[in-house]
């Protein structure tokens, strides 16, 4: 008797969305054995998770949605280079440089000033093509030498925290200390606690303009994929390169766009933080969405209603958990949720069956 | 060796067209089954060493296809057993059956007289039978020692590799084969890793070998020593098996030759040392046997299948094909007088790739309405050849035009562009993918010209009306066009892709290997269709390996052989014999 | 299968939320009435530098103040920042304390929103009329305690090269290196320091290896800014000193090659700090700690303590005196900083006579109500082998 594992060949509906469904509710049950046994009661952690990250009036959900942003344009951004098999790891950088050129457009190229209709859709041009630059190197390189886009994607990030650490330590210093100067009035997104004088209620509310950018982005992202001969083309490319080349599309060019694509919306995450959330460049303003939308686009298979679903759950999830203390037993609560939740998504695509007498009549 | 004529008698039965043949030869000569236990009983010639392993009567069905049909084979001790054949005749699954990685649909293997049933390589392994593969299946990291201990499932707990190898040691020294034990097999070369490979079967006790294509990735020196090693093992009574394309090493090793064509033995034991190349290129490619040393062919009745496919082969015959489709040769002359620019022209094309050159000066010039065929054995050139002509690859140097435009350099959409389509034999990662649904298969190429209302938009509803239109006017068996590629068959899929390339109203059309793997109707479909395609005026270079649909297809032939066109024949001179040994390399090289 | 697998899980999962619902306590939710102290922290509590500093000062104020104490750890700077602080002053704590720089804007926003909760951020430069203040120590005369230690110790060893690991080139970072050394030239006149930056708060490799090179290139001592003990370890794995920073337990992997340790002791401010506001006497502004306020500590010096073995007994008393005149603030920083000062380009800095602001110590320009800095924190004093990069 031995176990083997095989590919569904369909898929139901039921194991689809009961799948992760289920792996959720084995890693809270696992999470809530070990909070148990930390000496943490794991149902009014749990609450508090939940109150804290959704349930918890607006601020609660301000605040996750506020997190959410740059999880789901980093999760478009993983996801279309995924969709062509481009595993673009480097998000992270790519919104590092992103922040990095929309704080050059606001504190050192617009003068002072500058209204903010202007300087805002400079802040997101700037901070779109530094984030596409920074992804089309490791496409660039892909697509011409064949060099591994993990890899280069992967190591452009440090490049990128270091140049970066470079602007905010010297050139922007802001007096020496280690950030650039606040960015012009002007020059900061739009959020809701702005309305704070009009309706006292938002007062305290961080939700800022580039959620809406990063939901009507989604929607372009779907229209892209599914209705377009570029979406067309990024299918089939993903698919097999072989048949795309095959097909008469252009496979080489094809690999830079996407690359520079999906860095561009990652840049433009880091844009939407450093004026929509810090309002200038400093160390650590990211705790690593970049990386956590690889998991993001993942686990929605790649859609983009679902990375949007995704990344609210999952910000919920980080927002709620900074109500358990200390910090290393929220972060190993997240581990075992995710884990089980990716290794039940590994179930809807194989099954596991128990062979009793395994008939050998495969090739080697 | 008295075998008689019976295991020859087949081959012409099975031939899809009998073109220089007198009718007579088309006459049933079947394989007639043997029944069990008879098949070697007037084989025991006491001067004889006794048969070591027998295959008797074994098929083996994969879907749709049926790979071996009735195939018996007997090795004797000590004797070294050479298995020809075309690629697709059946000789790569009947030695997987042989070494239990493949159980037979029917029939019985026995091992010195005693029947045997393999349900894995291991049971194959425990009965003294091993096979080495053309690739080696070695671990490249470990060392040799360690490859030549793996799984042999009789390791002393404390492996004590300097004892185990002074134990192998002698039986190599025997043999010829010197090898350092604690290199790592991926410092190796191919000659050394066939050793390491040949040992580690000997490690395991096999007493019968089982070798496929040993010499295809051997220098010729590395091939001569090779050869005597197999001597010295047929001297100590190890009996082998191999596969080879190469006649001249075969009759240089080999006691006895089994020849197989589609799926059949169509020569067992033939001795060796007697027989000659040509008759055994011949026997290869289905070819009269009357040229072959062996008597003529006991008459048997016709089995049902095999007068189906007679029939259909008599079908196939060009004239009556021709006369069936609905444009005869009164189209050819409606049909625009060749223009001065030929459709597809390849002039002096060079490729070289890996550091080997794969296509050597190659020119050809195709005429509209023209199909021309490409015949040899494959892994001559062709996959390559199609590539450049189709876009996909870049020559090294030459040029390639389409339509009379120079389209050297240029993508394959160009190449789309100008006309050109091309089918190619790989249906499932190159011509599609699996996991492409049917309509996004089927609009591969379409879907540039289906436009959405918004720019750069795609007018999906259309690429679903496209699709549909395709898969019924090419008779696709499917389940709805957002069904994956992966679930059609074969055949299915090849008439998706040639509906597909046909959609396009190609002026040249580029087919490589069209039937390879299909059923007989399915076959059938995709003649019916290049013909007609021919009719109406497209320029199409069928590329194949199948000897017989080269010769039922084209209206001019070449022959590649390493990169070359070694022979050209237009229709009337077309040459069974002569072709088969261009294709086997066995004539000079003359000029195209 | 799968499906009672299922359902039993959901049941069994569905009873223990139920099961829960009775229970009352939730987790970090402080309880009622009591006075409320919150901390964020930027780093775990285990780092063994920084915030474990931080903590234990927290741990002190629960000790001797009577409040009660939250902390949330590993707070990025970023989003996560002014929610974290907005969670903590929404749930009614009184005070609330900051312990990164980054933290300071989003400090400053909450501290605008909540005008009743009192807002203290460490090593910031900003501050409001009402709620809002920030908190430093005068680390710089430890430095510079710490730095007669190591030129009294290379004396003894004959060597003239001492080490110094560094985070970033910021006024705090150089200022304190600057005191660092201008101690090591009141015992080791000749002596240079060598300097490697790291670019890192936080980088356990990066800052061996910065060590490792120090020691290759003959540093007798290697001194440490960054915030883990990696460069003593590595000073005493080269038989060569060590001397850590940040937390009292810096020097506790290798303590018979670790000179001292320059640490934090904000537990003393904190409780003062509470007791003030509890009082209604607390005013925000800049608090720069002096040595008098126990903010700073120097290893093996203060109560209870005695000098490493590898401290020179020579130089024992002469440290002593010197601590105790600070304690007393009869020795200021401003003392440590006082002219003639050159730079290590052989420029004059401060004419002899002369002292440094506070402005001019931290570097500071172009804020209300203060006048800028002259003589800005961006030198380096002679006796240092390196440069701060250019702006």
């Amino acid at each position: 008797m031995r176990l083997l594992v095989e590919p569904r060949l369909v898929q139901s509906r039921v194991v689809r969305f009961g799948a992760p469904a289920a792996g959720l509710a084995f890693g809270l049950l696992l999470s809530a054995i070990m909070l148990e046994l930390f000496g943490i009661p794991a149902p009014a952690a749990y609450l508090a998770i939940i109150e804290s990250g959704f349930t918890g009036g607006l601020f609660a959900i301000s605040d996750t949605l506020t997190v959410a942003t740059p999880l789901i344009l980093c999760g478009l951004a993983c996801a279309l280079a995924f969709k062509t098999r481009l595993w673009n790891v480097g998000a992270e950088g790519q919104l590092f440089l992103g922040a990095w050129a929309a704080t050059g457009v606001a504190i050192a190229l617009l003068p002072a000033g500058t209204p903010g209709f202007i300087a805002i859709p400079c802040m997101a041009v700037a901070g779109f093509l530094a984030g596409a630059a920074w992804g089309a190197v490791p496409g660039f390189l892909r697509a011409r030498f064949g060099t591994s886009e993990i890899l280069t994607s992967l190591m452009l990030v440090y490049v990128a925290a270091h140049w970066n650490n470079y602007f905010i330590y010297s050139v922007w210093s802001d007096r020496g200390f280690q950030m650039t100067r606040l960015f012009p009035r002007e020059s900061w997104l739009p959020r809701l606690s702005d309305l704070a004088s009009s309706w006292p209620g938002a007062a305290g509310l961080t939700l800022h303009a580039g959620f809406v950018v990063a939901l009507l982005l989604a929607a372009l992202f779907w229209f892209v994929m599914f209705k377009t001969r570029f979406g067309f083309e990024i299918k089939v490319t993903g698919i097999s390169e072989r048949t795309a080349h095959y097909a008469g599309m252009p496979v080489r060019r094809n690999i830079v766009v996407v690359m520079a694509l999906s860095g561009g919306l990652a840049g433009l995450a880091g844009m939407c933080e450093v004026t929509g959330v810090v309002h200038r460049l400093q160390e650590n303003f990211s705790p690593g969405y970049g990386f956590t939308a690889i998991l993001v686009a993942w686990l929605a298979r790649l859609n983009p209603a679902a990375i949007v679903l995704v990344s609210f759950l999952l910000s919920g999830l980080l927002v709620g958990a900074r109500e358990i203390q200390p910090s290393g037993i929220a972060m190993m609560l997240q581990g075992i949720v995710l884990t089980c939740v990716v290794a039940a998504d590994f179930l809807t695509g194989n099954r596991i069956r128990i062979v009793k007498d395994a008939a050998r009549t495969e090739a080697p | 060796m008295n075998r008689t004529g019976e295991h020859q008698g087949n081959t012409t039965g099975e031939r899809r067209e009998g073109l220089e043949e007198p009718v007579s030869s088309l006459q049933p000569l079947s394989f007639a089954p043997e029944k069990p236990g008879s098949s070697h009983a007037d084989e025991h010639v006491s001067s004889l060493p006794p048969v070591s392993l027998d295959l008797e009567g074994i098929s083996i069905e994969f879907p749709g296809v049926l790979a071996c049909d009735r195939v018996s084979l007997a090795i004797r001790r000590g004797e070294i057993h050479a298995l020809v054949g075309e690629n697709g005749a059946g000789k790569s699954t009947l030695m997987h059956c042989a070494a239990g990685i493949l159980r037979p649909t029917s029939g019985t293997i026995r091992v010195d007289g005693t029947p045997v049933r393999f349900t894995s390589p291991q049971d194959a392994q425990a009965a003294g039978i091993a096979m080495v593969f053309q690739n080696f299946l070695l671990v490249e990291r470990l060392s040799v020692l360690d490859n030549v201990l793996l799984g042999s499932g009789s390791l002393p707990p404390l492996l004590e590799r300097v004892k185990l190898a002074a134990g192998i040691e002698p039986v190599c020294k025997r043999l010829g084969i010197e090898l350092d034990w604690c290199r790592p097999v991926e410092s190796l070369s191919a000659g050394e890793k066939q050793k390491v490979a040949l040992v580690r079967a000997l490690y395991r006790k096999a007493r019968i070998l089982i070798l496929d294509e040993p010499t295809a990735v051997l220098t010729p020196d590395e091939s001569d020593r090779l050869l005597e090693t197999m001597r010295r093992l047929a001297a100590d009574g190890v009996s082998i098996l191999f596969v080879s394309h190469k006649l001249p090493e075969i009759r240089s090793v080999a006691d006895v030759i089994t020849v197989m064509h589609r799926g059949r033995a169509v020569a067992s034991s033939l001795p060796a040392r007697g027989i000659s190349a040509e008759a055994v290129a011949s026997l290869m490619v289905g070819g009269d046997q009357a040229s072959a040393p062996i008597s003529a062919p006991a008459s048997a009745s016709a089995s049902p299948s095999q007068s189906q496919s007679q029939s259909q082969s008599q079908s196939q015959s060009p004239s009556q094909s021709q006369s069936q489709s609905q444009s005869p040769s009164t189209s050819l002359s409606t049909s625009p007088p060749p223009p001065s620019s030929p459709p597809l022209r390849l002039d002096s094309v060079t490729l070289r790739a890996g550091g080997h050159d794969r296509l050597l000066s190659l020119s050809l010039s195709l005429r509209s309405g023209e199909l021309v065929g490409i015949a040899g054995v494959s892994g001559n050139g062709q996959r390559e050849l199609v590539s450049v002509c189709a876009g996909i690859v870049q020559p090294t140097s030459g040029s390639v035009s389409v339509g009379g435009s120079d389209l050297t350099g240029r993508s394959p959409r160009d190449f789309f562009e100008a006309g050109l389509c091309y089918v190619s034999e790989d249906r499932y990662n190159e011509a599609s993918a699996a996991q492409l649904s049917l309509a996004d298969s089927i609009c591969l190429k379409w879907y540039r010209s289906l436009r959405g209302a918004l720019p750069g938009s795609l007018d999906t509803a259309a690429v679903t009306r496209t699709a549909g239109r395709i898969l019924e006017s090419f008779n696709v068996r499917h389940s709805g066009p957002a069904a994956p590629t992966a679930s059609l068959s074969g055949g299915n899929l090849q008439k998706l892709i040639l509906g597909r390339e046909l959609s396009h109203e190609p002026a040249v059309l580029i087919v490589h290997q069209p039937t390879q793997g299909l059923d007989l109707a399915s076959t059938e479909f995709v003649y019916q269709a290049l013909r007609q395609q021919a009719a109406r005026g497209t320029a199409i270079l069928l590329v194949s390996s199948d000897l017989d649909e080269v010769l039922a297809l084209s209206d001019r032939l070449l022959v590649m052989y390493r990169g070359r066109f070694v022979g050209e024949f237009p229709r009337c001179e077309f040459d069974r014999l002569r072709v088969g040994s261009l294709m086997a390399g066995l004539v000079g090289e003359a000029a195209p | 299968m799968v499906g009672i697998a299922r359902l039993s899980l959901a049941m069994l999962f569905a009873a223990m939320m139920l099961g829960g619902c009775n229970r009352q306590e939730g987790p970090a939710a402080p309880a009622g009435d009591d006075f409320q102290v919150a901390f964020v922290y930027v780093g775990p509590v285990g780092d063994g530098g920084w915030t474990y500093a931080h903590n234990e000062g927290r741990l002190f104020l629960e000790k001797n103040a009577g409040v009660k104490t939250t902390m949330v750890e590993n707070i990025a700077e970023g989003a996560e920042a002014e929610q974290a602080i907005r969670n903590l002053a929404r749930k009614e704590n009184d005070v609330i304390i900051t312990t990164s720089f980054g933290f300071m804007d989003p400090t400053e926003a909450v501290a605008q929103e909540f005008p009743n909760v009192k807002f203290i951020h460490v090593t910031g430069f900003k501050k409001n009329a009402t709620n809002f203040a920030n908190l430093m120590g005068a680390m710089e005369s430890m430095r510079y305690l710490a730095g007669m230690i190591a030129g009294a110790r290379a004396v003894e060893d004959k060597a003239k090269i001492i080490g110094a690991v560094e985070p970033f080139p910021i006024a705090e970072v150089v200022r304190l290196l600057n005191a660092f050394t201008l101690g090591v030239r009141v015992t080791c006149p000749d002596c240079q320091v060598h300097l490697r930056w790291i670019n890192s708060w936080f980088d356990p490799v990066r800052e061996k290896e910065a060590a490792q090179s120090l020691l290759e290139a003959g540093a007798d001592v290697v001194v440490t800014g960054c915030d883990s003990p990696g460069p003593v370890v590595a000073a005493a794995q080269a038989g060569k000193w060590g001397i850590g920073y940040d937390s009292s337990n810096a020097c506790a992997a290798t303590p018979e090659r670790c000179l001292t340790a320059t640490y934090w002791n904000w537990g003393p401010v904190y409780a003062d700090m509470v007791k003030q506001i509890r009082e209604g006497t607390w005013k925000p502004g800049d608090y720069y700690m002096e040595v008098d306020s126990g903010i700073v500590g120097l290893l093996g010096f203060e109560e209870g303590q005695s000098p490493a073995a590898g401290v020179p007994a020579s130089v024992i008393p002469k440290i002593k005196e010197m601590h105790a005149r600070m304690k007393k603030g009869e020795f200021t920083r401003f003392d440590v900083f006082a002219g003639p000062l050159r730079d290590n380009q052989g420029r004059e800095v401060l004419p002899a006579g002369a002292k440094l602001t506070q402005e001019d110590l931290e570097g500071l320009s172009k804020l209300p109500d203060r006048p800028d800095c002259v003589v800005c924190m961006n030198w380096l004093v002679e006796g240092i082998v390196g440069t701060i990069p250019a702006r």
